[in-house]
C-alpha cells in the first residue's frame, strides 16, 4: 500500500515571470494527455455523482433525470443518521487510537540511532506490503469464537464461555487501527525529524528535563504531523466498506457500506450518490480543520 | 557548525527508567503489528481445516493452491493489468510534470487540483463515480475499465514522485540546452529525463504495487471475467475461513518481504 | 569559574578535542577562536552538557560536572541559529527557563521585562519569533539565556547570521552587556576580528588542540605557533635559522643576514624557525634614498631586506605593498594611504626595514 508522508508541496524553483509561447506550447503538449485523463476519468465522474445525487431512481434500477431533493431528505431518516454517526465515531476513534499508539512509536524511532531508525521504520512498513484484505482476514483467526484469544483465555481458565469478539464494532475498530496505524506513524515521524535539534538542546539548557522537553517543545512542534496523519486516517476510514464487511456483522454498517450497497445490491444510484456527496462534504470539513491547524502553527 | 559534520547521536533527554518504559510500549505496538501476519503464516502449515488447535505440520494447503486454476488466473489478470497501467501512468505522470515546468502558474495550479482530487477523495467514492461514469459512457466493465481506473489513480502518485525528484531542479539547465541550439524535444530527453530517471523508476514501482494491490476501486470497475487477485481474495474471505487463504497470504507475504529486504540490502551494498 | 583539565573528545576515529586544559576566572570574556572543525564548538557543548568528554574533567565553580545533564548545570547557551521556540511568543520564550524554576508569576514577568529592557526589545513580548528580524531574534536568544542569571553564559557564534554592520554594533553591545552584568562569557567564533574586539582573553584552537590562550595583544604580537600567527591578522613569516640564543636576544640567520630578534627561550642554536613580522611594522623605501636610510639607522637595531616592489593595493585607509624577495617569497607591508611609497613604480628594487624589536620568533 502506498503511504503518503505529507501532502505535496507546491512547485519550487525559479519562477519565470513570463513563459515564452513556444515553451508553453510544448509544455501543454506534454501535460495534455495526463491532465485530460485525470479530468475525464477523475473529475468528470465525481461531477456525475453530484448530478446523480439530485436525480431519481429509474424503474429498473437506472437513473432518471428528474430533479429532486428527495435523496438528501431521505438521509435525514434516523436509520441513516445513525449510520453517519457510527461512521464518524468509528473514524474518530480510529484516529485517536492511532495517535495514542503511533505517537510513542514515531517518537521512539526519532530518538533511536541512525541504523536502528531505518530498521524500525522498515518494520513499520513491511506488514503493509501485503494486501489489506489479507491483513484484515488475519484478525478473523485471532478474534473468532474458536480463535486465538478465546482458546488462550479458555485454556487459562479466565473465561468459561468463549467471548463474542468477531462481528462487533470492536473488531472493526481493531481492523481499522491495524490498517491505518502506519499512516499516522510516518507523518508524525517526519514532523519529529524536522524539529531542529537545537530546540531540544535549548529547552534542556534552560532547565527542562525529558518530560518537560516532550510536553512543551516536541509535542507542540509535531502538531502538523499529527494533523496530517489524522487526515490520512480519518478520511479513508470514513468511507471504508471492506473491513466492516469482513470483521463487522450486519450491525456495523457504515457510510461506505451504505454507498456500496446502493450501487450494487440495492441499485439506487441517486441515493448512493447523495450519500457520497455528503461524505465528500465531511471530507472537505476535515480538510478545512486540518488547514486551520496547520496555519495556526505557521502564524 | 562543525557539529553538523560529526556523527549525529541522539541527545539523552530521558532517564533510563522512562526510556525502558517507552521501548516496552514500542515493543507491544510492534507485536500488535506483527502478531496477525505471524499467526497467519503459522496456521498455513496446520493440518486442521479449522485452525483451532495445532494438529500437525502439512504443506497440503500450498499444494492445493498450486492446483487452483482460479487463483492462478486471477494472479495473471492482476499482473497484466498492473503492467499495462504502470506503463501508461508512468508516461502520463512524467509528461505531466515535465509539461508543468514549462507553464504558467495558473496552469500549474490547475494541474495541482487534478493531481490532488483523486488522491484525497476516498476510494469508495472514486469507485462508484467511475462505475456511474462507465455506465453513462457505455464502456463495458472489464479489463479495459479497470486499466482506465488504475491509470487514473496511479498517475498522480507517479507525478508526485517524479516532482519530488526534480524538486529544486534548475530550469536554467534546460534553457542552457535551448541556448546551445537544442530543440525542446532534445532539451527534455537529454537534460530533464536523465535527471528525473530515478524518480520515474520509483514512480513506476509505486504505480505497479498500487495497481497490484488495489481492491476498492477495482471492486466497482471490474466485470465478469476480470477477477483480479484482491477481488478473488475478497470472495474467499467473505466465503469463510480456509487454510488456502493462509497459504496464499504467506506466499504473498514472503515475496514482499524478500523484495523489500532484498532491495534494501542492494541499496545499502551500493551506497 | 570554568575549568577544563586534559579534556579529550572523540567521535569514533575522529578526535574532535585533543587534550584541552583551560581555566576561566569569574567575570572574564573568553573567546574560543578557530576555523571550522577545530573543536571549539564541541568544547562549548561539553561545558553546556550536550556532549560528554571522552576523558578529562570539567568543573563549573568548584563542582565537577562530568555526567551532569544540561538541565542541572548553571550555564546557559545562546545558540548559533538562536533556537527560539517557534510556537511560543517572545515573552514565553524568555520565560521558559524561569517557569521551569517554578518562580512566581510576578517574579517571572518582572525578570522578563528586565531582560527585554536590557536587550532593548521592550514592547515585543507578544510577537512570534518569525515576526522578528534576525537581529531581534538574536537579542531574544540573548535575553532568554541571561534571564536565568547563569554563572556562565555560553555563546556559539551568535552573530554569525547577521550582516556586517549589525554584527559590529552587536559586538560592542555584547561586550558592554558582559561588563554590566559582570557575567562570565565563553564565546565561540571563527571571526578573528570579533575575537579581538570583545575578548579579555582569546583561546586559539586548531585541529582539536588549544594552541594558545592569552590576551588579544599577546596572541597577536607573540603568537606561539605558526597557525596562530597566520590565523590572526596578516603575517609575514620568514624562514630563518637560530645562530645563537641567549637573553636579551635571539640571533637569526635570515638569507645570510645576521639579525637579532627579541629573546625566545624555546629557540635552540641551529634550529629552523620562523620570524614573524606584521605588515604594519615594515617600511618600504627606494634603494637609493640615503636620507631616509640614515634616519632609520639612527634608531639603532633595525633589520633590512632587499626586494622588488610588485604591486600596491589600495585598501582605503591603508595601502598593501607586496614585495618579492630574491628567493621568490613575498612580503606584505601595510602603509598609510598617504605614504610616499606610492611614488615607487612596480618593478623597482626596494629596501624593507623593520625594527628588530617587533620581530617574533616562532619555533612551531
Amino acid at each position: 500500500m502506498a503511504i503518503i508522508p505529507e501532502l505535496p508541496r507546491r512547485h519550487k524553483g525559479a519562477e519565470p515571470i513570463s513563459v515564452p509561447k513556444s515553451r508553453q506550447r510544448f509544455g501543454l503538449f506534454l501535460l495534455g494527455p495526463g491532465a485530460l485523463w485525470l479530468l475525464v476519468f477523475g473529475i468528470v465522474p465525481l461531477g456525475l455523482i453530484v448530478v446523480y445525487s439530485f436525480a431519481t431512481r429509474g424503474e429498473y434500477g437506472g437513473v432518471a433525470l428528474k430533479w429532486t431533493w428527495e435523496n438528501f431528505a431521505r438521509l435525514a431518516d434516523p436509520l441513516y443518521v445513525a449510520i453517519f454517526r457510527r461512521s464518524l465515531l468509528m473514524a474518530g476513534a480510529t484516529t485517536i487510537l492511532c495517535i495514542v499508539m503511533g505517537y510513542p512509536i514515531a517518537y521512539a524511532i526519532s530518538t533511536a540511532g541512525p541504523h536502528w531508525k531505518n530498521r524500525l521504520l522498515m518494520l513499520v512498513i513491511i506488514p503493509f506490503w501485503t494486501n489489506f484484505l489479507i491483513r484484515t482476514y488475519a484478525w478473523i483467526i485471532i478474534l473468532r469464537t474458536e480463535g486465538l484469544i478465546n482458546s488462550l483465555l479458555l485454556s487459562l481458565g479466565i473465561i468459561t464461555e468463549p467471548l463474542t469478539l468477531l462481528y462487533t464494532s470492536g473488531a472493526v475498530l481493531v481492523g481499522f487501527v491495524y490498517n491505518w496505524l502506519p499512516y499516522m506513524i510516518l507523518p508524525i515521524y517526519a514532523s519529529l525529524e524536522k524539529i531542529d535539534r537545537s530546540y531540544i538542546e535549548a529547552a534542556m539548557d534552560l532547565g527542562g528535563k525529558g518530560r518537560v522537553v516532550l510536553q512543551k517543545v516536541i509535542l507542540p512542534l509535531s502538531i502538523p504531523g499529527i494533523a496530517a496523519g489524522s487526515v490520512l486516517v480519518f478520511i479513508p476510514a470514513l468511507a471504508m466498506f471492506a473491513i466492516p464487511d469482513v470483521l463487522g456483522g450486519a450491525r456495523t454498517m457504515m457510510i461506505g457500506n451504505l454507498i456500496k450497497n446502493q450501487f450494487t445490491s440495492a441499485r439506487n444510484w441517486p441515493f448512493g450518490s447523495a450519500a457520497s456527496v455528503v461524505l465528500i462534504g465531511l471530507m472537505l470539513l476535515a480538510l478545512f480543520i486540518y488547514k486551520r491547524l496547520a496555519q495556526n502553527e505557521r502564524s | 557548525m562543525n557539529a553538523a559534520k560529526l556523527p549525529i547521536r541522539p541527545i539523552e533527554t530521558h532517564t533510563t527508567k522512562s526510556r525502558r518504559f517507552m521501548w516496552a510500549y514500542v515493543a507491544l505496538v510492534y507485536l500488535f503489528l506483527y502478531l496477525p501476519i505471524i499467526v497467519l503464516a503459522i496456521y498455513s502449515f496446520n493440518t486442521s481445516r479449522f485452525n483451532v488447535n495445532w494438529e500437525g505440520f502439512t504443506l497440503d494447503w500450498y499444494a492445493r493452491l498450486g492446483q487452483n486454476s482460479k487463483i492462478l488466473a486471477a494472479a495473471k489478470t492482476s499482473l497484466s493489468i498492473a503492467a499495462v497501467s504502470t506503463l501508461l501512468s508512468t508516461i502520463l505522470g512524467t509528461a505531466l510534470v515535465f509539461g508543468v515546468y514549462r507553464n504558467t502558474p495558473r496552469i500549474r495550479s490547475f494541474v495541482d487540483v487534478l493531481i490532488y482530487v483523486p488522491m484525497i477523495v476516498p476510494e469508495t467514492v472514486m469507485g462508484i463515480a467511475l462505475l456511474a461514469f462507465f455506465a453513462a459512457a457505455g464502456i463495458d466493465l472489464g479489463t479495459i475499465s479497470i486499466i482506465i481506473a488504475h491509470v487514473m489513480f496511479s498517475t498522480p502518485f507517479v507525478a508526485l514522485v517524479v516532482q519530488a525528484r526534480l524538486d529544486g531542479f534548475e530550469y536554467s539547465l534546460v534553457e542552457a540546452a535551448l541556448d546551445l541550439g537544442a530543440t525542446h524535444w532534445i532539451a527534455m530527453t537529454k537534460v530533464m529525463l536523465p535527471l528525473a530517471a530515478p524518480g520515474i523508476f520509483a514512480g513506476a514501482l509505486l504505480a505497479f504495487t498500487l495497481s497490484l494491490d488495489d481492491f476498492i476501486i477495482t471492486f466497482f470497475t471490474a466485470g465478469p471475467g476480470s477477477t483480479t487477485l484482491p477481488l478473488y481474495i475478497y470472495s474467499m474471505v467473505k466465503f469463510g475461513v480456509s487454510p488456502e487463504i493462509n497459504a496464499l497470504s504467506t506466499i504473498i507475504l514472503a515475496i514482499t518481504i524478500t523484495l523489500v529486504v532484498g532491495s534494501e540490502f542492494l541499496r545499502r551494498k551500493r551506497g | 569559574m570554568v575549568r577544563l583539565e586534559s579534556v579529550f573528545k572523540s567521535f569514533g576515529e575522529f578526535t574532535a578535542v585533543n587534550n584541552v586544559s583551560l581555566a576561566v576566572p569569574a567575570g572574564e570574556f573568553l573567546t574560543l577562536l578557530g576555523p571550522s572543525g577545530c573543536g571549539k564548538t564541541t568544547t562549548l557543548r561539553m561545558i553546556a552538557g550536550f556532549e560528554q568528554p571522552s576523558s578529562g574533567d570539567i568543573f563549573i565553580g568548584n563542582e565537577k560536572v562530568n555526567g551532569v545533564p544540561p538541565y542541572q548545570r548553571d550555564v546557559n547557551t545562546v545558540f548559533q541559529n538562536y533556537a527560539l521556540f517557534p510556537h511560543l511568543t517572545v515573552f514565553d520564550n524568555i520565560a521558559f527557563g524561569l517557569k521551569l524554576k517554578k518562580l512566581s508569576q510576578e517574579e517571572i514577568s518582572s525578570r522578563v521585562s528586565w531582560a527585554l529592557d536590557l536587550v532593548k526589545l521592550s514592547g515585543l513580548e507578544d510577537r512570534r519569533p518569525r515576526q522578528l528580524s534576525g537581529g531581534q531574534q538574536q537579542r531574544v536568544a540573548l535575553a532568554r539565556a541571561i534571564v536565568c542569571r547563569p554563572r556562565v553564559l555560553l555563546l556559539d557564534e551568535p552573530l554569525g547570521a547577521l550582516d556586517l554592520k549589525l554584527r559590529k554594533a552587536m559586538q560592542i553591545e555584547l561586550k558592554s552587556l558582559q561588563r554590566q552584568l559582570d557575567m562570565t562569557f565563553i564565546y565561540v567564533t571563527h571571526d578573528q576580528e570579533e575575537a579581538l574586539t570583545m575578548s579579555d582573553r582569546i583561546g586559539v584552537m586548531n585541529g582539536g588542540v588549544l594552541d594558545q590562550i592569552d590576551t588579544a595583544a599577546t596572541v597577536y604580537e607573540k603568537p606561539k605557533t605558526k597557525f596562530v600567527a597566520e590565523f590572526i591578522g596578516e603575517a609575514n613569516l620568514l624562514k630563518a635559522r637560530v645562530v645563537d640564543s641567549a637573553a636579551p636576544a635571539t640571533w637569526l640567520d635570515l638569507q645570510g643576514l645576521r639579525l637579532p630578534a627579541p629573546y625566545s627561550p624555546e629557540a635552540k642554536s641551529g634550529q629552523d624557525v620562523w620570524l614573524l613580522v606584521r605588515p604594519e611594522n615594515i617600511r618600504v623605501l627606494p634603494l637609493n634614498e640615503q636620507d631616509a636610510l640614515s634616519e632609520i639607522s639612527a634608531t639603532s637595531g633595525s633589520a633590512e631586506l632587499i626586494g622588488v616592489l610588485q604591486h600596491i593595493v589600495y585598501m582605503g585607509a591603508t595601502l598593501k605593498v607586496i614585495v618579492a624577495l630574491q628567493d621568490g617569497s613575498k612580503i606584505t607591508a601595510a602603509r598609510l594611504a598617504g605614504s610616499s611609497v606610492t611614488a615607487i613604480a612596480p618593478g623597482t628594487p626596494v629596501k624593507l626595514i623593520w625594527p628588530t624589536s617587533v620581530g617574533h620568533v616562532i619555533v612551531r
